[in-house]
């Protein structure tokens, strides 16, 4: 045996998970290799010195989890998206202003173009400045609402339906940007049933989220109907993590 | 009582059961987490997370697996979900601001042999967090943790023999980073375990 194919066994014999053939060949190379035998002893040095980092919980773990499900802070009630408040208001007064036709550089383009650097502006919160505003991104609904309170700008509202749907897409690409993963939304509540998708994680708005690992993208993607899903990958272009969405009212 | 039965009387609006099964798990969650974060106050808040998340998702837990691999796995997740917003995967803080270095005096051991001790405790917390996210995860999971092989590989979800290679590298990393600490001789410093890490 040669000591790199020794290296597996020697793990293996800390785990104790060897089979009866595998220590005896292990023992069999211990015993004419001083430098197994020497690397052994420092693995088990490792893991004696890992052990010990062993700690037990604090008490305020246990006290804080039933404190939380006994007084739900308003914030934790539902997965919150941090968004800039002068990113979302410079993104909705873009729209608005091109909306009215407020903004002439626009007047030879397509009448709702805004939404695309909307969705740009929404998704650079670093040049956005001071202040945040939160919302979820998970209920159409209650993101509108929470929107406009946090803005409080009053009597906004999106021009027409596909303004609507399209700041709800630039909202999820945002945070896929933000966020450094891509985001998969799923309209089809039946979707958690997947095997890829296990332990969704409800949200007290009735929506659910779990993450998926990118490999697993492909063949969950595979097994829904097209018009069920919405993919958003993050710009970076590389293979990220996926979270996975399903809005409420999608069950 | 055992974890099914504990499940069903929380699924039944039992909040004491679920206290029940915080005090059951607390501890290796805690550990998991605490590992992969690098500090206390980071661990303790996704610790409580994990669990939030964990009641949140009862009703969906169908005892497909064991209890307590659902709830690592939700643990895991929480971590992946951290690790990405700091954007440090494999950066994580260096301070050793956790109580390793404060270990209970061994009365069988010499001042000398406890301040080695001591040394090598505080040389393997930094040589850990200095290793990719996975090598601590599957180290933790195994040493700290003490879960086997098979159960490593439902948390991971990968094949046993994934568990057992990445096991073997994440052990020649954390040595090597112990050397380059300063804190291990090299019997032989060539030895490979034949795949090397990215």
């Amino acid at each position: 045996m040669q000591c790199s194919e020794a290296f597996e066994l020697l793990c293996g014999h800390l785990d104790h998970e060897n089979t009866p053939q595998e220590e005896a060949a292990l023992q069999a190379h211990l015993q004419s290799c001083a430098g197994c035998r020497a690397l052994l002893r420092q693995l088990e040095e490792n893991d004696a010195a890992l052990a010990h980092l062993h700690r037990e919980a604090p008490p305020q773990l246990l006290t804080g989890v039933m404190e939380r499900l006994k007084n739900p802070e308003p914030e934790k009630k539902r997965k919150k998206w941090h968004f800039h408040f002068t990113a979302i208001a410079a993104a909705a007064a873009l729209v608005l202003l091109i909306g009215t036709g407020a903004i002439s550089i626009f007047d030879q383009g397509t009448k709702y173009a805004g939404e695309e650097y909307a969705a740009a502006d929404a998704a650079d919160p670093a040049e956005a400045g001071q202040g945040e505003a939160e919302f979820s991104v998970e209920s159409s609904d209650t993101t509108k609402e929470q929107k406009s309170d946090s803005l409080q700008l009053g009597a906004y509202t999106p021009p027409n339906a596909d303004v609507a749907a399209s700041e709800e897409k630039a909202d999820y690409q945002a945070m896929a940007d933000r966020e450094g993963c891509d985001i998969l939304v799923l309209h089809d509540g039946s979707a958690a049933q997947l095997p890829q998708l296990q332990n969704p994680e409800k949200m007290e708005d009735g929506s659910m989220r779990c993450t998926l690992a990118a490999e697993e993208l492909g063949s969950v993607l595979d097994s829904l109907d097209p018009d069920t899903y919405e993919y958003f990958p993050c710009s970076t272009g590389q293979e990220n993590p996926v979270i996975v969405l399903f809005p409420a009212g999608g069950a | 009582m055992d974890d099914k039965t504990l499940i069903t009387q929380i699924l039944e609006g039992d909040q004491a059961a679920f206290s029940a099964l915080v005090e059951r798990y607390q501890t290796p969650v805690y550990n998991q987490i605490l590992r992969m974060t690098g500090n206390e106050q980071d661990a303790l808040e996704l610790a409580q997370e994990t669990f939030l998340r964990a009641w949140r998702g009862l009703a969906w837990f169908h005892f497909e697996s064991k209890f307590s691999t659902w709830l690592y796995r939700l643990a895991a997740n929480c971590c992946i979900d951290f690790l990405r917003r700091q954007k440090k995967q494999r950066t994580v803080s260096l301070t050793t601001d956790d109580a390793a270095v404060t270990d209970i005096p061994d009365r069988q051991m010499t001042p000398e042999e406890q301040l080695l001790r001591q040394e090598r405790q505080t040389a393997i917390q930094r040589a850990m967090a200095l290793l990719a996210a996975e090598h601590r995860q599957i180290l933790t999971l195994r040493v700290i943790n003490d879960l086997d092989y098979a159960q490593i590989a439902d948390v991971l979800d990968v094949p046993v023999g994934t568990v057992k290679s990445r096991l073997a590298r994440a052990r020649m990393q954390l040595r090597k980073k112990m050397q380059e600490l300063g804190n291990q001789p090299a019997p032989y410093s060539s030895i490979s375990t034949g795949k090397e890490d990215a």
